[in-house]
């Protein structure tokens, strides 16, 4: 900015130079994630966004669009315990939290820790467990603790899941009830990649070439930067647009939205505006600024909010998306 | 007593004899009154009605069709039932029969019908005899009898010493355009009904993307309200009054409105990032985009980012907003409302 020269104040400054020394990882998680990805930059994105904002996220995607593999890769790209559990239908609670075993040696019942004790988690297919199953992880991702017999562990941090589910096969799956799905801090919804982008995926594929991910990010790294994360500036003005961009989705006749009342059934939860403005304070972290813009929340919206906006039948009967919602939410909500 | 009861049994008895004769010569007269009446009508009967059916030919290939003529003529104090055909005459099927034609002359009436009949099978047949009812003056009801006519059916002559040749195919009608108006109604209704469903979900989906947000439009030229509400802002002195935030935050929105009205650009609610973005779509020289970008851009480390400028730049800012209103004003205007402006 040429023409505003003076008096700016020293903590956005400090902010901004803070961000770029503490933001460099990105770059070498990106390095490290382009050996095995191709393209789905936006998917790459959503991940560190969720991994930065201390959020779990839900990738929703046709088979084959590498959901598994960039979560497998982000996982092996950072210096971390990572597990990986594939529901399916027979799974138990204590598959995934561990139980208790009884010692013939000690005379006693002892604790072996099930799969959720890692720093990232990835729920392959959550939607092909039963109900019980899908409580206990997504309890585990909301109290970051899991109780087995009469003891509670805390689970270590970064504690981040990372769950995929395949919108296309319904039969045999247990879709995740609206309270449980609201756990999750981003949805996002994976497309195919771009034509360029799979030509390339299909030389990469061809090449013998070793694709190992080297780990290239610490934790403590990770635990740095969501603190910065949280110093990020956000505007009184960005607030008031978080929570117009929410209110529209409970009241939209407030916003000149009447035509949208019908269509929503119960719009985002308070959870849904802090989620804003951590994710939007997380974008403006990967875009190396130590303020929050409009674009920012703009920006994360439709992850944020798709799962959160509960469509009527009407709505389905009319092909309406959350997406759609969203969208002429974002188009009457006044930018500051 | 016993004289007087006889004297009554014999007053009885003299009353049943006188009774029986009564009845005979009663009797007698009756028949010599009906034998007389009876030789008499019939001398009318052939002098006042008459009836005739007539053929037009004798002799009918099988399956063809055959012209019979009914005529009945009689006096006007007759009344005659015309006999009712339904299905047949004598042994040849009816194929059509006419109204009854009647024609009245001075003393005496005409009923005419005409017939058209058939036979299916080679042969002789006769053609009526057709059997008419009438009432006379006197209230008797007589009928008449037509002549009968033997028309003989004919096949056709098949020379056996031929070799037999297949049943020839049914005859091909040239079509005319008169059978297919129900085709081409069906396919007009069909076609509009195509086009009526696309048209109602091209509307419907119209509906759903997101519409123009209607605020009620200044009654001034656009560039006229902007310059006005610059030099409001002007006057309000907000930067001096470490309002500096209020200050570009008045100034973006009457920007943003200015867009609107001048160019029908949704501003407001877009982000500056959206407007580098759809900026090119609208016509304004590129010193006026650039002037605006950098405008927005600078506001927005204002409104977002803590940043205080400096007075200088507070008081160029509006300068640059009266500089953009002067780039991309409309030039269609009146010497006169120019004047004003």
């Amino acid at each position: 900015m040429e023409e505003i020269t003076t008096n700016t104040t020293v903590d956005i400054a400090a902010l901004n130079e803070r961000i770029n020394r503490e933001s460099a990882f990105i770059d070498l998680l990106n390095l490290e994630l382009g050996k095995t990805i191709v393209g789905q930059k936006y998917m790459v994105e959503r991940l560190l966004l969720a991994l930065l904002s201390n959020g779990h996220i839900l990738l929703e995607g046709v088979p084959g669009l590498a959901k598994t593999l960039a979560i497998k890769s982000l996982a092996a790209a950072i210096h971390a315990k990572f597990s990986r559990i594939q529901f399916t239908p027979d799974l138990l609670p204590a598959d995934l939290i561990g139980t208790m075993i009884y010692s013939q040696k000690e005379n006693d019942f002892s604790v072996k820790k099930g799969p959720v004790f890692a720093n990232f988690v990835l729920a392959d297919e959550i939607n092909r467990a039963p109900a019980k199953v899908q409580s206990a992880l997504l309890e585990a991702m909301q109290e970051k603790q899991v109780t087995i017999g009469d003891k509670t562990f805390l689970l270590e941090e970064p504690f981040l899941v990372l769950a995929t589910q395949n919108p296309i096969e319904q039969e045999g799956t247990y879709p995740l009830p609206e309270a449980q799905v609201d756990r999750f801090m981003l949805k996002a919804v994976i497309n195919y990649p771009k034509k360029d982008e799979e030509q390339l995926i299909i030389r990469q594929n061809m090449q013998l070439v070793d694709k190992t991910i080297n780990p290239v990010v610490r934790k403590e790294e990770i635990m740095n930067a969501r603190k910065t994360v949280r110093d990020i500036y956000m505007d009184e003005k960005i607030e008031r647009y978080i929570l117009d961009i929410v209110f529209a989705t409970r009241k939209p006749e407030e916003y000149k939205l009447a035509k949208l009342k019908p269509l929503i059934s119960y719009g985002g939860s308070p959870r849904a505006s802090i989620n804003l403005a951590v994710a939007s304070k997380a974008y403006a972290f990967i875009k190396r600024r130590g303020y929050v813009i409009p674009e920012d929340v703009r920006a994360i919206c439709y992850d944020v909010m798709r799962h959160r906006v509960g469509l009527t039948y009407e709505a389905e009967a009319e092909n309406i998306t959350p997406e759609d919602v969203i969208s002429e939410i974002l188009n009457a909500v006044e930018v500051p | 007593m016993k004289s007087s009861e006889e004297k009554i049994f014999v007053e009885i008895k003299q009353m049943y004899c006188y009774s029986a004769i009564h009845k005979i010569v009663f009797a007698f007269v009756f028949l010599c009154t009906l034998l007389i009446s009876l030789f008499y009508s019939q001398k009318l009967i052939a002098q006042n009605i008459s009836a005739t059916l007539k053929a037009d030919s004798t002799h009918i290939l099988i399956g063809d069709f055959l012209n019979l003529k009914l005529n009945i003529n009689f006096s006007n104090d007759l009344i005659v039932s015309m006999p009712k055909v339904t299905d047949s005459i004598g042994h040849m099927e009816l194929v059509k029969a006419s109204t009854i034609d009647t024609s009245i002359n001075n003393n005496s009436t005409t009923l005419s019908q005409s017939f058209i009949v058939s036979a299916y099978d080679s042969g002789n047949y006769f053609a009526g005899p057709q059997k008419i009812y009438f009432k006379t003056k006197s209230g008797a009801i007589d009928s008449l009898i037509t002549d009968s006519i033997l028309i003989t059916v004919r096949t056709i002559a098949v020379d056996t010493s031929k070799a037999f040749k297949p049943i020839k195919p049914p005859l091909e009608v040239p079509y005319s355009w008169q059978e297919f108006i129900p085709l081409y109604i069906g396919g007009f209704i069909l076609v509009a009904s195509i086009i009526a469903l696309i048209l109602y979900v091209r509307y419907r989906r119209k509906n759903r993307k997101p519409k123009i947000i209607e605020r009620p439009k200044p009654k001034d030229l656009p560039h006229v309200w902007a310059r006005r509400e610059l030099k409001k802002l002007e006057e309000e002195k907000l930067w001096q009054q470490d309002e500096v935030k209020k200050y570009y935050s008045r100034l973006t929105d009457i920007l943003r409105l200015y867009l609107e009205y001048r160019f029908n650009w949704l501003a407001l609610e877009s982000t500056t990032e959206e407007i580098k973005e759809q900026i090119n779509s609208y016509s304004m020289n590129v010193e006026a985009k650039n002037l605006l970008l950098k405008m927005l851009s600078n506001a927005d480390m204002v409104k977002f980012a803590k940043i205080i400028p400096a007075p200088a730049t507070n008081i160029k800012s509006v300068e640059s907003a009266f500089h953009f209103i002067d780039l991309t004003e409309q030039k269609d205007l009146k010497t006169e409302e120019k004047i004003n402006v």
